[in-house]
C-alpha cells in the first residue's frame, strides 16, 4: 500500500498526461479534453492492437500496458506529470490496477493522480447524496470501485464519481437505452421510472479530469461529477424515444418489466457472458431496473467550488446522442394507433 | 412513510409543519411538492389502501327531492388515492375566457388571469401523466393529426382543440411510493378531520381533531392546514367546525356551501356524414404516448357573440339502449351492464329499462356481428385490460354509420344551488351534508344555442348533418344525472369574503394559516374537466405556501 505522498500543485499544461485505459469510451473522451486543454495526453492501454480501430480518427500516442503491474505502469508513468486512472473491466482487473498504481504512485511521488470512480459506491442511498456519504454498494461493481477508492486512499488521488457517463458513441448509456426504446421495451416507466438521472457527459468529465488537474485543492478530494439537475428517468426515456423517432413512447406496465428482469435477463446475460452480444436482445437487468427507481441526485456543490468545469443539460446531451444514434443505426419505426 | 391512525393512542398530539387533509389528487400532489424538503407534512387520508365499506359510507347524504344528481357516495371514493382510483382520465385545461369577466355570466370571474395559472399547467400534465401540455392538434401533432370529419374555418367552433388522457392514473398506486420513501411527510390512513378548532379570536387553526372509525381520537397542530378533501367534504368541514365561527369557518357572508356545480353534460341528436366520407377516428396517441381526441370547441368569440357559456362536443357513438345502430359490440356492451362499475355503466346506459323485444334485437345484433364483436373484445384486452395507458372510452363505430353528439357544457355558478348540513350524523358524528344541485336557465341556454351553432356549422361546411329535437336538450342535459365526480365551487375563490370563501392564494378569508385545495374554489366551471386545473392550482398553492415561509418564517 502506498504511502501518504504529498502531491505536488496542477500541472503544467503541456505535461504528459497517462491514461490507463484509454481505449474505452470514457478513455477516449479524457483523452480528447486534455488534448484540446494542451496537455500531452498518452493513452495507456493493455492491448495495443485494439488502439487503432478504438481511437478513432484521434490521433494520440499509446503505450501497451499490463496496469495490474507495477513495475510496467512505472515505466509508462516516466517523464508524466499526471495519471488518471480509467481502467474498466471486471472487479478483479480494476481492483488490482488501482492497487498496482497506489504502489507505482509511492515510487514517483510528483506524478498527479486522478481515479475515475463511480455513483455506484453510494449504492442505494437515496436524496441528494454529498461526498461524505457513506459508500454501501454492494453489487460486485461497486464493491469493486469502493476497494479501488481504498486502495488509493493515502496517496493524494483526486477521486472523481461521475454519474452515468454517456454521450454519441457511448453504447452502455446512449446506444443500449435507444435500442431498447426502438424495440418497445423501454418507454414511460411510470412509477418505475421516477428515479434520477445523474447522466454525465463524457466530454463534461473530460473537463472535470482537467480541472482536477489544474487545481492543486483537488488534491486528495472525492468529488461528484453530476450535472445539477438530474431529471427523472421518465423523462429521459420519453425525450429519447421521441428523439429517435420511437413514437408514440410505450407505457411499460409493471408485470412487463418483473418479466424483463425476472424471466428474460438472467439467461440473456448468461448468454451473452459467455458468448458475447451476437445480435442478442439486450437484458433489462435487476440492477438496470434499480437504477429507474432510484431517486439518488449526486451533490455537485464541491464540483462547483473546486472544479467548475461547464456541464451539458442532461436532456440537450441525450438529442446530441439520438442523432449519433440514428446516424449509426437508422431511425426507428414510426407506430400509430388510431381507432 | 405511511402509518395508520388506529396503531396510535387516543390522544395522541401530532406536531407538523403541513398539514393536509385528504390524499386524492391534490393532497397527493401538494405533498410530492415537499419531498425532500426540511417542512415535516402530514397527509392525512380517512381511508386504508384498499376501499372499505364503512369509510366509503361516510360519504353519504342527502339529496333534494326530484334532483337527478347521482347518490352521494358514488363517483367519489374514500380511500389513499381518493378518486382518482375511479377517475376516467380526460385532461383538459380551463381557456383564457373562464378567468375573465362575462356580463352574461355574473359571479364566473377568477381573481387572476389565465396567465397565473398557465406555468402550473405543464408540471399538472405530468403529474397526471397526459403527456405534453399541448392541447392543439397543430401542438400535439406537428406532422398533422388524422380526423376528416373535423374541416377547419367553422364559424362558432375551432376543430384544432383537443383533450388528452391520463393512463388514468391512480395518485395512490403511482406516487404512494416516493410519499413512503420521504423521510419528511407522514401519510396516516383511517384518519378523519372532524373539526377545525381556532385560535381565541378565530383567525388562525389551532389544531385540528381528528378521529378513526376505530374510536381513535388524535390532535394534530400544524403552522399550517390545507383541505384538501374535495368539493362536497370541504365545505362540510368548513360548516362543522364553529368552535368560534357560529356560522363555520370561512361562512360568515354565508358563502359556504354555495354555488355548487358540476358540468352540464348529456348525448343528444344523431350525426350523419356524407355519403363516402371516410369513417372518422376517435383517439390518436400522441408521440409521448398519450390518447388525444379532437373535439368541437365552441370559440371564445363565439361565446362572446352569442353570450353563452364554455361549451364543447364530440363525435360519440349512438345511445346504446337502442338496438338499431345494428353494432354487435354496442349491444354487447348494453347487455353487459350489470358487470359494468356504477360510475360507467350510468353514463354508457343511463337508466333505461329495455323491453323484452329490444333485448332480442341486441342478441341479434350481437350475433349478426361476431366478427366485430370478437375485434371489440381483442382491443379491449390488449389495450384497456392489459395495458398500462389505457384505451380512454368505449369507442365503437355503429353499422348505421350515424353518430351522436356527446357535448359537455360550463354551468353556471346559482348561489341556490348548494350544500347544507342534515339533522342526520355519520359514524364519526358529523352532520352529513344535504346537496341540492341546480341546474338553471342560463346552463340549457348555452347547450341550446351551442347545438344550434353547431349545426349551423355542420351544415355550412358540409362535413356532416346534425339533427336534433330542440325540445330534447333540457331532457338530454338531466337524463343522466348531474355530471358525477365534478364538484366545483362550493368554497369559490374572491377578492372580498362577501363573495367567496378563499382569496386568490387559496386562503380561507380570515384566516391566516388554513388553505384549501381542490375545484371547491373554483369560480367558475370551464368546459373542461376538473383534475388537471386542480393539480395545476395545487401546484401554485404550493409555491405560494413555500413563498409563505420565506416571508413569513411560518415552517
Amino acid at each position: 500500500m502506498a504511502s501518504g505522498a504529498m502531491r505536488l500543485p496542477g500541472c503544467a499544461a503541456d505535461e504528459r498526461v497517462v491514461v490507463l485505459g484509454g481505449s474505452g469510451f470514457v478513455g477516449r473522451a479524457i483523452l480528447r479534453a486534455l488534448a484540446e486543454a494542451g496537455f500531452h495526453p498518452v493513452s495507456a492501454h493493455r492491448n495495443p492492437r485494439l488502439a487503432p480501430h478504438s481511437m478513432g480518427s484521434d490521433d494520440f500516442e499509446h503505450q501497451a500496458c499490463n496496469a495490474k503491474n507495477p513495475e510496467a505502469l512505472m515505466r509508462v508513468l516516466r517523464g508524466a506529470g499526471c495519471v488518471v486512472n480509467a481502467v474498466l473491466g471486471d472487479a478483479a482487473t480494476m481492483v488490482a490496477a488501482s492497487r498496482a498504481l497506489a504502489e507505482a504512485a509511492a515510487a514517483m511521488p510528483a506524478c498527479k493522480l486522478v481515479h475515475i470512480s463511480s455513483m455506484a459506491v453510494y449504492g442505494n442511498a437515496g436524496g441528494l447524496v454529498a461526498e461524505s456519504a457513506p459508500l454501501r454498494g454492494s453489487s460486485r461493481y461497486a464493491a469493486a470501485k469502493i476497494a479501488c477508492e481504498a486502495a488509493l486512499a493515502g496517496t493524494g488521488a483526486i477521486i472523481l464519481r461521475p454519474g452515468l457517463v454517456y454521450g454519441p458513441g457511448g453504447e452502455q448509456w446512449a446506444g443500449r437505452l435507444f435500442r431498447l426504446l426502438r424495440a418497445g421495451r423501454l418507454g414511460d416507466l411510470g412509477e418505475h421510472g421516477d428515479g434520477r438521472c445523474n447522466f454525465v457527459h463524457a466530454r463534461d468529465l473530460g473537463a472535470a479530469v482537467v480541472a482536477a488537474l489544474h487545481n492543486p485543492l483537488a488534491a486528495g478530494h472525492a468529488i461528484n461529477v453530476a450535472h445539477s439537475s438530474a431529471p427523472r428517468w421518465n423523462q429521459v426515456l420519453l425525450r429519447g424515444a421521441r428523439a429517435i423517432g420511437a413514437v408514440p413512447a410505450a407505457r411499460i406496465p409493471g408485470w412487463r418489466l418483473n418479466a424483463e428482469t425476472r424471466l428474460f435477463a438472467p439467461p440473456l446475460y448468461a448468454v451473452q457472458k459467455l458468448a458475447g452480444r451476437r445480435g442478442l436482445p439486450e437484458p433489462i437487468t435487476a440492477s438496470l431496473r434499480g437504477l429507474f427507481a432510484q431517486d439518488i441526485t449526486l451533490d455537485h456543490r464541491l464540483a462547483d467550488r473546486l472544479l467548475g468545469f461547464g456541464r451539458t443539460p442532461p436532456l440537450q446531451g441525450l438529442a446530441e446522442c439520438a442523432g449519433w444514434f440514428i446516424e449509426t443505426y437508422g431511425i426507428a419505426r414510426q407506430q400509430g394507433l388510431l381507432f | 412513510m405511511i402509518e395508520d391512525a388506529n396503531t396510535l393512542e387516543s390522544g395522541t398530539r401530532l406536531e407538523t409543519d403541513l398539514c393536509i387533509v385528504g390524499a386524492g389528487a391534490a393532497g397527493i400532489t401538494l405533498a410530492l411538492q415537499f419531498e425532500h424538503r426540511r417542512e415535516r407534512v402530514l397527509l392525512l387520508e380517512s381511508g386504508g389502501l384498499r376501499p372499505e365499506r364503512a369509510t366509503q359510507a361516510l360519504y353519504e347524504g342527502a339529496i333534494a327531492a326530484g334532483s337527478p344528481h347521482p347518490p352521494l357516495a358514488r363517483y367519489r371514493r374514500r380511500v389513499f388515492g381518493g378518486s382518482t382510483q375511479i377517475w376516467g382520465g380526460r385532461c383538459v385545461p380551463f381557456d383564457p375566457i373562464d378567468f375573465e369577466t362575462r356580463p352574461w355570466a355574473p359571479g364566473s370571474a377568477w381573481p387572476f388571469s389565465y396567465a397565473d395559472i398557465l406555468p402550473f399547467y405543464e408540471n399538472a400534465a405530468e403529474l397526471c401523466e397526459t403527456g405534453e401540455f399541448a392541447f392543439s392538434a397543430p401542438a400535439a401533432f406537428p406532422a398533422g393529426m388524422q380526423n376528416p370529419l373535423f374541416p377547419s374555418g367553422l364559424d362558432h367552433f375551432s376543430e384544432t382543440s383537443i383533450e388528452r388522457f391520463s393512463c388514468p392514473t391512480n395518485f395512490a398506486a403511482r406516487y404512494g411510493r416516493r410519499l413512503k420513501a420521504a423521510r419528511n411527510i407522514t401519510v396516516l390512513l383511517h384518519a378523519n378531520a372532524t373539526e377545525i378548532c381556532t385560535t381565541a379570536d378565530g383567525s388562525a387553526v389551532a389544531a385540528l381533531s381528528v378521529k378513526t372509525l376505530a374510536h381513535r381520537h388524535l390532535v394534530v397542530h400544524a403552522k399550517n392546514t390545507v383541505l384538501a378533501a374535495g368539493g362536497l367534504e370541504v365545505p362540510r368541514l368548513l360548516l362543522v367546525s364553529r368552535d368560534r365561527h357560529p356560522h363555520g369557518i370561512g361562512n360568515a357572508n354565508d358563502q359556504v356551501g354555495r354555488n355548487y356545480m358540476t358540468h352540464i353534460a348529456g348525448t343528444i341528436g344523431e350525426i350523419t356524414l356524407p355519403a363516402g366520407a371516410p369513417r372518422p377516428i376517435f383517439y390518436q396517441r400522441a408521440a409521448d404516448g398519450a390518447y388525444c381526441r379532437r373535439r368541437f370547441a365552441l370559440t371564445e368569440t363565439a361565446q362572446r357573440e352569442l353570450q353563452v357559456g364554455n361549451f364543447i362536443a364530440r363525435l360519440h357513438h349512438p345511445r346504446l339502449h337502442d338496438p338499431a345502430h345494428r353494432t354487435g359490440a354496442l349491444s354487447a356492451v348494453f347487455l353487459a351492464k350489470p358487470f359494468i362499475g356504477f360510475e360507467y355503466a350510468s353514463r354508457l346506459h343511463g337508466q333505461t329499462r329495455l323491453s323484452i323485444a329490444a333485448r332480442v334485437a341486441h342478441a341479434r345484433n350481437i350475433l349478426g356481428d361476431l366478427p366485430g364483436v370478437a375485434a371489440f373484445a381483442a382491443h379491449w384486452l390488449r389495450h384497456r385490460t392489459l395495458a398500462a395507458r389505457k384505451f380512454p372510452s368505449l369507442a365503437v363505430h355503429p353499422r348505421h354509420g350515424r353518430y351522436s353528439l356527446d357535448f359537455h357544457a360550463e354551468q353556471a355558478p346559482n348561489p341556490e344551488s348548494r350544500i347544507t348540513l342534515t339533522d342526520a350524523y355519520d359514524a364519526l358524528g358529523l352532520p352529513k351534508i344535504h346537496l341540492d344541485w341546480r341546474p338553471s336557465e342560463a346552463d340549457f341556454r348555452t347547450v341550446g344555442i351551442s347545438l344550434a351553432a353547431l349545426a349551423s356549422d355542420f351544415a355550412k361546411s358540409r362535413c356532416a348533418s346534425l339533427h336534433y329535437d330542440p325540445a330534447d336538450v333540457a331532457i338530454s342535459v338531466v337524463r343522466d344525472g348531474a355530471y358525477g365526480g365534478h364538484h366545483i365551487g362550493t368554497a369559490r375563490i374572491s377578492l372580498s369574503p362577501r363573495d367567496g370563501v378563499v382569496d386568490a392564494n387559496c386562503r380561507v378569508h380570515g384566516m391566516k394559516n388554513l388553505f384549501i385545495a381542490g375545484s371547491a374554489v373554483f369560480p367558475s366551471s370551464s368546459q373542461a374537466n376538473p383534475t388537471l386545473t386542480i393539480v395545476a392550482m395545487t401546484l401554485r398553492l404550493a409555491e405560494r405556501l413555500m413563498q409563505k415561509e420565506k416571508e413569513e418564517v411560518l415552517f
